[in-house]
């Protein structure tokens, strides 16, 4: 909700009550000061009467002040972030202010690089902040899925509508052929954002670590994009730094608070693919097959079947030749298809079915064939979402303390998925001396899963079998009821034994749980020397311990030992333990203050320590013993096993200056230098600068105000250094993970050392503006960037005939330009009445391959590196082309006309070496809010979208071949055949090897299968446009909640996230989600294969303050 | 502050050497576990050269190959040839003659069913990427032939010098038998010079000749215990591949071709070779690559003794196919020891059956005189016994099958590259490689036509065909 009870005061702003200079007393006026936006009392606000210099005050914890003023004075009410007001006293012993959110404050105060915060004004480089408020207007529980479209040039892909998914987000493009995740911090120290990886295959997401940080503890998030920004954080920001900033008790007065905040959502899946409801299982029963056979046009032997058949009627044809169940193994009439080629739905024939009652011999009596369209969707149910969390807060003079404590809970929208997580937070800063303060802050996160669904091309994905590999007539209703039933011939109950589970034995018995403790946090004391000198030690750490517990029960698939004699291998398991542990330790020397009267000068100088260590290992059996007992004693054979330990040091000194000039010139200095214990010792030491300046000419020159408010010019330049991850120095022998008999069985690795590694640089260069126009009311901020990565570290894919398969090297140059712009719209601005606010963020990125990588001995070229590949269809990075070129097999086209050549079969002919078929990078992303308000009243909407950003999609590709996507039945081709060209390929110019035009009749089955040989029918525009959220929210009055001394405030929100796909390419027709990926890794950059659907999310929440 | 850094950055987890023996395990196993499995034997070699058709699924014995599988076997295959080398170098180094001797063995086996797929493909340049080499050049077959030649002669003379070094617990082929290797180096340097005897007739010649004039020091299998079978553990992960596929999936089955041969010919394998389809109890073949799946109750399924132990084998080479390589040599004329080609063929035969569980020698003697084994001084029934006799061996089958043209199959009727009149002449090159090495193979792969044919393999000598 944007009910804001914490407010956020910066250190700039004391809190509690200060002084008062009081001069002559005519009347003393009291009352509260609120925030517009929410309702919401605003402690620390400055009253000041007008003309005075000092009399005024300031408001306490709950927003009221009292002074003593002139009767016919005017107060002046100003607070950061807000657009101060004048008010008449007109005699008047109560006076409440509502103050206005400024649209672009003038003197807003971010938080940097180390938790320092900074006058934005003064800062050479784009910075963005979201305030927790922002954040927790749904019931989104990853805080990186509630970034999406409010922060310019950030590109966030939720992986799916799974519970517990990770979310990968990019700033700024692509920097680096590999990780290109940001780093993230909490209160000034670096977290762990683990995850493992889900590759472009797919497996369990598990989810990366960041999404554990509760929302509801969020004051505020900096995304701080470029090298520049991140400078001071070093190797490990090259892709930039999100800072996180947890709410504090500051503010909170000389009292006890207690907050609670309530969320309750449900959530549907709400982007499904558009499945063909016309025909059933099997392989040539289409009704234009048997009009062929009957005019002798095809024998039986031309489509395969037994050629002693004599079929007289459709009804004879279908379950002859096209479907006829006997045991769901291919002993019957294609029954162990998993292919919708099948004869025709709600026609009157009837048909054997695995569902079907057993006549006296033990046959399947024939049932009628009928449609059951919301098969896929009855799968699904629905999920929800429950958050609580509660809040005590108090300050004192000497210090504040915030402790909270949440719990959420979610049901996925899959059956049997589930996500809890309990939230421990303590933050508190005491002043202990006048000189001495100290801070600590601790978070305890408990995650459990009973079960996360696997995703992609897997056989515990469930939507690999219902979602793509589907008799289209199958009952999901009967499925559910009868899966822990067997056959009488020994198969698990089921539309397919061939190749599929159950789906619903799936969820329910072949699981993966999750158990997962972590503790975070840092400890600081700092003393103030003077204002010339302030020391802070500060030590943090991140640390968890998580078991993965990996289930398949027996009779999985999976686990046959033998189909013929239907016999099991009893189950399988595989148990994970992972241990993290981050560790980081500082000492930050920070000084300043004024130089005569028109300079400032402010320095930092510090030194880091960073340890990290991983220690994961895993436990496992292909057989069990005894039938689903999960124990590695039950093991049959030999256990599988292995286990892994990392570490990695580095050590950092850093400095920083910063130069003020009449507040509106400055100008700052970074230097770095890092040592890194994981490149060769001639190399470990490393050194990096940046310079970055800004020039408030609003300040400086004369320039009305009406027109512009604010303007602002900056300016910088920053390199950044990064030395890679362990152990990439040698190349080490691999043991298989299970011996011989007994015997190791050793190789070499599989990756080439590189020769004499260093560490990779990025340099990036930026320029911007922030300007505010007509009273605030427009307020424009536009950065331009080119960001070069050279000396990248990096494994790249070789050709496999090397005798390796990835060459780890330092090479290539990726660029990167862009531009980001923010609008912000003051449309209607009546303080006490209606008001309209938009903000627009829009951002343009190019990412282009400069050069890769020469052998120093050889002179041998790379020519491409594949970043990712599913298929055969490969995701590339090739010198002078854009990163992320996406090339496959294509249709043969003819060079003159570019017509698709079609071959005497009637059929497409396709290319024997990968084409270029698409680029994932999308050409554009944007979001635009619009908020409204009226008294305590709020409305919100976002829309985000995306131009552009090809996928391939593995759920379009197969789901034409196997005949269950809507395109297969579409303008009669399954009852009238089709001519490739008039029928289907309609825009694309087709002809025959002989340049003549295409008239060649062909069977649906044959065309849509022969969309095997390329990859151009599955490539996906990406571009979406999304209504994101929409948001309606009530605050009780402040002059309510006042009459109730013991409610602080109160409101009420009602929301739905994931709205709605406003717009989707015509090249979907799968119609899936385009916002798609796997993991938060590069492995499924552009990649989708059998997504699990995104879900509408609509709940409300309740803010309590008391 | 930098003193514990190489510390902290020695991997704890990975030896930078391993004994060389344990390596030598690797390569024999994953060439086991990759090349003789489902996807990398019977559902493409092993459907090319007519022993099995697919039942079900029944896209690669169609041509409908799938690219990732190109891939993995093309990676596999150089990751196999990159530790035998490492086998061979560091034998080299520390003078063990036996292990550098096993290593080149292996090495020039598993280059030969490289070559054999591929054609052209990287070699001299190859496994050299800790060299710089990491766009390496494509080699001709005609010049990689030489090469395995002289690689199999030097190890042939190593383990003919009589050293006495182990090969370690690592010998999963022969349990640490040096002798067993040396019958296995000699062995295959005949299979080498028989696929080449038509393009290459003297050099086939001289090399048969000289391995048959000197039997102790170029001594060849000379009983089914000296196979070159790789035997495997019969728990999991280690379990025989054409078993494990089995474990879950019915897709393959003996073809039409191969029942209907054996049952022409009373041949006494066929019971072992295959099971009578499930309907009816009839011997019954199926078609090789339908455009669709048959009912697959009504077709005859592979003998248990090939797919239904755990504990199976994967055949690398027999002792019936070098008599059967003699026999052919000497029914060319060649000096083979004075045995003659008729007295060869008929061990050859025996050898199968015998090596099949039938060690009757009067059934033997009666399939011996039925007409169609008879001996009558043709090729035709010689390589049709050979071929028989290589069943499981996809790769050696397929091979031969090309050279020979015996037995005579048609492409695929339900094959999506319609204008062929022979199943596949080759493998394509992966997706990867015109990437990732795009100049070096694009010559090589010009030459292939609809991913499965175009330029024959330098030693199949066959006209006519496409």
């Amino acid at each position: 909700a944007l009910i804001a009870f914490f407010c956020v005061p910066t250190d700039f702003v004391r809190a509690a009550p200060v002084k008062q200079f009081s001069k002559t007393a005519d009347i003393e006026i009291s009352g509260v000061i609120t925030s517009k936006d929410d309702g919401s009392p605003l402690p620390g606000a400055s009253i000041l009467v007008k003309g005075s210099s000092n009399n005024g005050t300031t408001t306490d914890a709950d927003g009221k002040y009292r002074l003593n003023v002139p009767e016919n004075g005017t107060l002046v009410v100003s607070f950061i972030g807000f657009t101060s007001q004048e008010v008449q006293v007109n005699g008047r012993k109560t006076l409440d202010i509502v103050l206005v959110s400024d649209l672009k404050q003038l003197n807003e105060v971010v938080v940097t690089a180390l938790g320092m915060t900074r006058q934005k004004k003064s800062l050479g480089y784009s910075i963005q902040e979201v305030k927790g408020n922002d954040l927790v207007q749904s019931n989104e529980q990853n805080v990186l899925n509630s970034l999406s479209g409010k922060v310019a040039g950030v590109q966030i892909t939720s992986a799916s509508g799974a519970v517990g998914s990770g979310s990968r987000i990019v700033l700024r493009g692509n920097n680096s052929f590999g990780n290109n995740q940001p780093l993230f911090v909490v209160d000034g120290v670096p977290v762990s954002n683990f995850s493992t990886d889900v590759g472009s295959g797919g497996s369990v997401d598990y989810g990366s670590a960041i999404s554990e940080i509760d929302p509801n503890n969020i004051a505020s998030m900096s995304v701080l994009k470029g090298a520049n920004a991140a400078a001071l954080y070093g190797y490990q920001a090259a892709n930039g730094v999100i800072l996180i900033t947890t709410k504090n008790g500051k503010g909170s007065g000389n009292k006890m608070s207690v907050s609670y905040s309530g969320g309750f959502s449900t959530e549907r899946p709400y982007i499904l693919p558009k499945y063909q409801n016309q025909y059933g299982q099997g392989k040539y029963g289409e009704e234009y097959m048997w009009k062929q056979y009957q005019s002798g046009a095809i024998t039986l032997g031309d489509i395969g079947a037994d050629e002693s058949l004599s079929p007289a009627t459709y009804q004879d044809w279908a379950q002859q030749v096209g479907f006829s169940y006997k045991d769901g193994l291919g002993n019957g009439v294609n029954d162990g298809v998993d292919e919708s080629w099948g004869p025709r739905l709600d026609a009157g024939l009837n048909i054997p079915q695995y569902n079907s009652p057993l006549d006296a011999n033990g046959n399947r009596t024939a049932t009628p064939w009928i449609s059951h369209p919301n098969n896929v969707k009855d799968f699904f149910r629905t999920g929800y979402t429950i958050d609580n969390s509660l809040a005590v807060t108090n300050a004192t003079e000497n210090g504040d303390t915030r402790l909270a404590f949440s719990n959420q809970k979610q049901v996925g929208t899959i059956p049997n998925t589930d996500q809890k997580r309990y939230t421990i937070q303590l933050n508190t800063t005491q002043q202990l001396t006048k000189r001495l303060k100290t801070n600590a802050l601790i978070n305890y996160v408990r995650t459990e899963n009973d079960n996360l669904v696997g995703q992609g091309y897997n056989s515990n994905n469930p939507m690999q079998s219902i979602g793509g590999w589907f008799g289209r007539q199958v009952d999901m209703k009967d499925l559910e009821a009868n899966y822990e039933k067997t056959f009488a011939n020994g198969m698990p109950y089921n539309w397919n034994n061939n190749f599929h589970d159950n789906p619903y034995f799936n969820v329910y018995n072949s699981t993966h749980g999750r158990k997962k403790d972590r503790m975070y946090g840092n400890v600081s004391a700092t003393y103030k020397f003077h204002d010339w000198l302030t020391a802070m030690v500060r030590v943090g750490q991140d640390w968890s311990s998580e078991r993965r517990n990996e289930i398949t029960y027996n009779k999985s698939n999976s686990t046959l030992t033998s189909m013929a004699d239907k016999t099991w291998g009893g189950g399988k398991f595989k148990e994970w333990q992972y241990s993290l542990s981050e560790f980081n330790a500082d000492l930050i020397l920070t000084g300043g203050g004024n130089i005569g009267k028109d300079f400032s000068l402010n320095y930092t100088a510090g030194a880091n320590y960073r340890n990290n260590q991983q220690i994961n290992s895993s436990l496992g059996a292909d057989q069990l013993t005894v039938p689903n007992l999960f124990t590695i004693s039950n093991t049959k054979g030999s256990p599988v096993t292995s286990m892994r330990t990392t570490m990695l040091r580095s050590n950092s000194i850093f400095g920083q200056a910063s130069f003020g000039y009449k507040e509106s010139l400055y100008l700052d200095l970074t230097a770095r230098n890092d040592w890194n214990s994981t490149l060769p010792s001639d190399n470990w030491s490393y050194f990096y600068p940046s310079a970055s300046a800004s020039w408030v000419f609003t300040n400086m020159l004369d320039i009305n105000p009406n027109i512009i408010r604010f303007g602002k010019l900056r300016a910088s330049w920053a390199s950044v250094g990064n030395g890679g991850s362990p152990y990439l120095l040698q190349a080490p022998y691999i043991a298989n993970a299970a011996g011989f008999n007994g015997t190791t069985l050793y190789s070499i690795s599989s990756t080439l050392p590189p020769l004499n590694l260093k560490p990779e640089k990025a340099n990036s260069t930026e320029i911007g503006t922030e300007l505010q126009f007509l009273n605030g009311r427009l307020g424009l901020d536009a950065t331009y960037y080119d960001k070069v990565t050279t000396n990248q570290i990096m494994q790249v894919n070789i050709s496999n005939s090397t005798g390796f398969e990835k060459l780890q090297l330092n090479a290539g140059e990726i660029q990167n330009k862009g531009v980001e712009l923010q609008l912000n719209l003051g449309i209607i601005r009546k303080p006490e009445g209606f008001n309209w606010d938009m903000n627009v963020n829009w951002a343009k990125n190019s990412s282009k391959v400069n050069k890769l990588y020469e052998d120093p001995v050889t002179k041998q070229k790379l020519e491409a590196y594949t970043i990712t590949s599913a298929w055969s269809l490969t995701v590339d990075a090739i010198p002078g082309q854009a990163y992320g070129v996406m090339r496959g097999n294509a249709f043969l086209r003819d060079e003159a006309t570019n017509a698709i050549i079609i071959g005497s079969d009637g059929l497409p002919k396709y290319t024997s070496s990968p084409k270029v078929v698409g680029n994932v990078m999308p050409d554009w992303v944007g979001g635009i809010t619009n908020s409204f308000s009226y008294k305590n009243l709020r409305m919100s909407f976002l829309l985000d979208m995306r131009k552009g950003g090809d996928v391939f999609s593995v759920t379009q590709w197969f789901g034409l071949q196997s005949g269950v996507l809507e395109p297969t039945v579409a303008g009669g081709i399954r009852e009238n055949g089709l001519i490739v060209g008039q029928d289907v390929l309609k825009g694309e110019k087709v002809m025959l090897e002989n340049g003549e035009a295409n008239n060649i009749r062909v069977g649906a089955r044959d065309y849509f299968q022969s969309l095997w040989g390329g990859k151009e029918t599955a490539i996906i525009d990406g571009s979406f446009i999304k209504l994101r959220q929409i948001e309606l929210g009530y605050t009780l009055p402040a002059s309510l909640t006042n009459k109730v001394t013991w409610l602080k405030g109160a409101g009420l929100s009602v929301f739905a996230h994931n709205v709605a796909l406003l717009y989707t390419h015509k090249s979907n027709v799968a119609h899936i989600d385009p916002e798609t990926g796997f993991g938060v890794g590069n492995d499924g950059l552009g990649i989708e294969q059998y997504q699990i659907p995104s879900n509408r999310s609509v709940g409300v929440k309740l803010n309590v303050k008391f | 502050c930098t003193n514990e850094f190489e510390d902290i950055n020695t991997n704890p987890n990975s030896p930078v050497e391993a004994p060389i023996t344990n390596v030598l395990a690797y390569v024999i196993q994953d060439f086991a576990a990759n090349y003789f499995d489902a996807w990398g034997n019977m559902n493409e070699p092993e459907t090319y050269s007519g022993h099995l058709g697919k039942i079900q699924y029944v896209d690669e014995a169609r041509y409908m190959y799938r690219s990732g599988t190109i891939s993995d076997l093309w990676k596999k295959v150089y990751r196999d040839l990159k530790n035998a080398q490492a086998v061979i170098d560091q034998a080299d180094k520390t003078q063990a003659i036996n292990m550098k001797a096993a290593g080149m063995t292996i090495q020039a086996y598993i280059g030969q069913i490289a070559t054999d797929r591929w054609r052209d493909m990287p070699y001299t340049e190859a496994i050299k990427g800790d060299q710089g080499f990491i766009t390496p050049k494509y080699d001709k077959q005609e010049d990689i032939y030489p090469l395995l030649i002289a690689q199999l002669k030097t190890a042939a003379d190593l383990f003919a010098s009589g050293s006495t070094d182990p090969l370690g617990e690592g010998d999963l082929l022969y349990a640490g038998k040096v002798a067993n290797w040396q019958k296995f180096c000699n062995s295959l340097r005949l299979r080498v010079a028989i696929r080449i005897s038509g393009i290459n007739p003297t050099l086939s010649k001289s090399i048969i000749e000289e391995i048959a004039a000197n039997p102790s020091k170029y001594p060849v299998f000379s009983s089914n215990t000296d196979n070159a079978f790789f035997n495997w553990v019969g728990t999991s992960p280690y379990i025989e591949p054409w078993n494990n596929d089995f474990r879950s999936r019915d897709d393959h089955g003996p073809s039409a071709p191969l029942i209907n041969t054996l049952t022409t010919l009373n041949d006494p394998r066929l019971p072992v070779y295959a099971k009578p389809a499930p309907d009816d109890n009839v011997y019954r073949g199926v078609e090789i690559g339908p455009i669709s799946s048959p009912t697959i109750s009504r077709f005859s399924r592979i003998g248990a003794r090939f797919r239904e132990n755990a504990a199976g084998f994967s055949p690398f080479m027999r002792y019936s196919e070098v008599l059967f390589i003699m026999s052919e040599a000497a029914l060319k004329g060649w000096n083979v020891g004075g045995q003659t080609a008729e007295k060869l063929y008929e061990s050859g035969v025996t050898a199968s059956l015998q090596e099949n569980g039938i060690t009757d020698a009067a059934v033997a003697t009666k399939y011996l005189n039925e007409t169609g084994v008879k001996w009558d001084g043709t090729t035709t029934k010689l390589y049709t016994q050979k071929w028989l006799a290589l069943f499981k061996d996809g790769h050696e089958a397929w091979a031969e099958s090309r050279r020979t043209d015996v037995p005579l199959l048609p492409a695929a009727s339900g094959s999506p590259f319609p204008g062929h009149t022979r199943p596949p002449f080759r493998y394509p090159y992966p997706a990867e490689e015109t990437t990732l090495n795009g100049a070096n193979s694009a010559a090589s792969v010009a030459d292939v036509k609809d991913n499965l044919w175009g330029k024959q393999m330098w030693w199949d000598t066959r006209t006519g065909v496409n």
